[in-house]
């Protein structure tokens, strides 16, 4: 028994042996999967004029108001229709929006859509007006203010997208570049809402309108769209008023916290303080009375009071001065130093297009990982700075749709290229002189390209640490 | 025909040779018999420690082989992902009178979206599978998350 304990034991020591090298450590790198689309694409000229396609409304035809009312009413008439027997569910607008138009049921596509032509009509007076301001309460009521609507405004935006789909099947292309840009419009304006969630919704449903191109680029003898591209604003989907918001909302919230140098807090009101940030901060659920326990408090903070102190010492407070504050409000006081440096740190890299901001970013994420990995994710683990949202996730879905958008003005360029050299494609990007090849946002250099033949793979590749569905690739068929 | 012992002839044969037979000495003692059941039984536990280790070493190596790559975890307070469908617990964002709970509910929400993306936020469209629609595959979740 005692042979086969000790080999036992040998077994088990020689496991944990091999187990402590790196997995797989010699294993060569896997290709990263990356989303692939196809596209058959015909040659394309640059039009007579090469304005004549545009995606915004021209000056001439703005009028002086505010789209925002009207984009709200135009939701309400669709949620109007859209109700009682023959409501289109969720399941079915996703699979409407989603799928080649030759696969739908197309006269009831058809018929269903029909059904909301008022709310197209509101829109299309919506995006003539020459502004669109969200005027939410934000200051007033101390808080970023989120429209119940929002999911609705993307319920609109695939209409407008399957609208678009059936009007270039049918050969309209006069009419699905209107239907487009009217989607482009309404994306644009709500996206450019005041705060981040807002934000996001603006760029799916730019995402999806923007990939309708797609189905345009393919449809034979449609014009070419490179300049119309070119025209749309960079970023389409503006993120300061969200960035504005979102930096600032915290000081909206906790009003004392502009005012923490005016006057020493006691321990009683740091507590309360604390308390509150807590309960937003995701640490009380919906007691944040009883889950910010005092007593416990005021035990993790007398840990953190040295290393309070010191920081202050170090930034030039007198040390008597330091000395005579209540240990919670020198803690406090850093801790919003802390915060400020943290959010600046990664707000100010939202300002700097994102190939040379990603770095910076990055910093910012770690930096709030080790205020959580210091504190141990206690309810003290300042509380200010685990309210900051995921920036850089945020920008980089902003770069991703520059991107997107890069690569079809590359598809153009490719397209007028091919009219100008008897059908043939560009045997790289660099062969492409009438028009600038605009470069891989997201890595801030050239989009990969090769050609094979009649076909060719344009890629904007997956970046290190994403998925697949952060990089794209078309493989291009010329006919 | 039988004799005044009531044997007949070939039971006295038979006797005769019984009886020519010697007893020999036993071949088990007490002493023996004992250690033979002593033997027997640490056979069964060697067998049973053999079981476990073979069983044990198996595994290990089966952990060993099929280990996956070491991964880091690090903190991320809010990780986007957006357009994941079909999760749309009613995340209330409307905002009422009193300031801290609409500002808890906005960064609840906001967390929420860059989580589990943009079907966490109320809708008003019925969602409705229809009767005897297949189940989704992982394709049609990719064509979904690519879709938003």
């Amino acid at each position: 028994m005692t042979r086969n304990v000790r080999g036992l034991l040998a077994v088990t020591v020689i496991a944990l042996a091999l187990s402590a090298r790196p997995a797989r450590a010699a294993d060569p790198p896997q290709r990263k999967a990356i989303t692939t689309r196809t596209l058959q694409i015909s040659v394309a000229p640059e039009p007579r004029f090469a304005l004549q396609y545009r995606f915004e409304t021209s000056y001439l035809d703005q009028e002086a108001g505010n789209a925002a009312f009207l984009y709200q009413t135009a939701v309400g008439q669709m949620m109007q229709t859209n109700s009682g027997d023959q409501a289109i569910d969720r399941d079915t607008l996703s699979q409407w929006y989603r799928e080649p138009i030759e696969s739908l049921p197309l006269e009831k596509v058809r018929r269903a859509i029909a059904r909301f032509k008022q709310s197209f009509r509101l829109l299309e007076t919506a995006i003539c007006r020459q502004r669109c301001t969200w005027e939410y309460p934000i200051r007033r009521e101390s808080v970023p203010y989120v429209s119940p609507l929002l999911n609705e405004y993307r319920t609109l935006s695939r209409l407008i997208a399957i609208k678009a789909k059936l009007e270039m099947h049918d050969g309209d292309m006069d009419a699905a570049l209107k239907t487009i840009r009217m989607g482009i419009s309404l994306a644009r304006d709500v996206g450019a809402g005041p705060n981040y969630i807002q934000h996001l919704v603006g760029l799916g449903m730019a995402a999806g309108t923007v990939r309708q191109l797609e189905g345009w680029i393919q449809r034979p003898n449609a014009p070419n769209l490179y300049w119309a591209l070119t025209t749309l604003p960079r970023p389409l989907v503006d993120v300061r008023p969200a960035v504005q918001t979102e930096s600032q909302c915290l000081l909206a919230e906790m009003p004392e916290l502009r005012r923490l140098e005016d006057s020493v807090l006691s321990n009683a009101q740091v507590l309360d303080l604390w308390t509150r940030a807590a309960s937003w901060a995701g640490y009380g659920d919906d007691r944040p009375g009883n889950v910010l326990d005092k007593s416990r408090n005021l035990a993790t903070a007398m840990a953190q009071y040295p290393r309070a102190k010191a920081a202050l010492l170090e930034q030039g407070y007198p040390v008597e001065r330091v000395e005579a504050w209540p240990a919670l409000y020198v803690i406090v006081v850093d801790q919003y130093h802390q915060f400020r440096a943290i959010r600046d740190l990664t707000f100010k890299w939202t300002y700097v297009p994102y190939a040379q901001a990603r770095g910076g970013l990055k910093q910012g994420n770690v930096a709030i990982s080790d205020v959580w990995k210091y504190s141990q994710g206690s309810t003290l683990s300042n509380p200010f700075v685990t309210s900051l949202p995921a920036v850089e996730r945020i920008a980089f879905l902003d770069a991703r749709l520059a991107r997107d958008v890069a690569m079809l003005r590359c598809v153009e360029a490719i397209r007028m290229y091919a009219a100008d050299h008897g059908g043939k494609l560009p045997a790289s990007l660099a062969d492409v002189t009438a028009v600038p090849v605009p470069e891989d946002p997201i890595h801030g250099r050239a989009f990969r390209y090769e050609v094979h033949g009649k076909s060719a793979v344009l890629e904007g590749p997956v970046p290190p640490d994403g998925g697949a569905r952060d990089g794209l690739r078309y493989e291009i068929t010329l006919r | 025909m039988q004799n005044d012992n009531g044997l007949n002839p070939l039971e006295r044969e038979l006797e005769a040779a019984l009886g020519t037979l010697a007893p020999t000495q036993a071949g088990l003692s007490r002493d023996q018999v004992m250690f033979a059941a002593g033997q027997a039984s640490i056979r069964r536990r060697n067998r049973i420690w053999q079981g476990v280790s073979s069983g044990l070493v198996i595994l290990l190596l089966v952990s060993i082989i099929s280990r996956p790559e070491p991964v880091t975890i690090e903190f991320h307070p809010e990780v986007a992902a957006i357009g994941v469908p079909g999760v749309s617990p009613a995340t209330k964002t409307v905002i009422d009178g009193d300031s801290g709970q609409a500002f808890r509910q906005y960064v609840r929400t906001r967390r929420a979206v860059l989580e589990r993306g943009l079907d966490v936020l109320p809708a008003s469209t019925p969602a409705r599978m229809p009767m005897g629609e297949p189940p989704l595959t992982r394709e049609d979740l990719n064509d979904l998350l690519s879709s938003t």
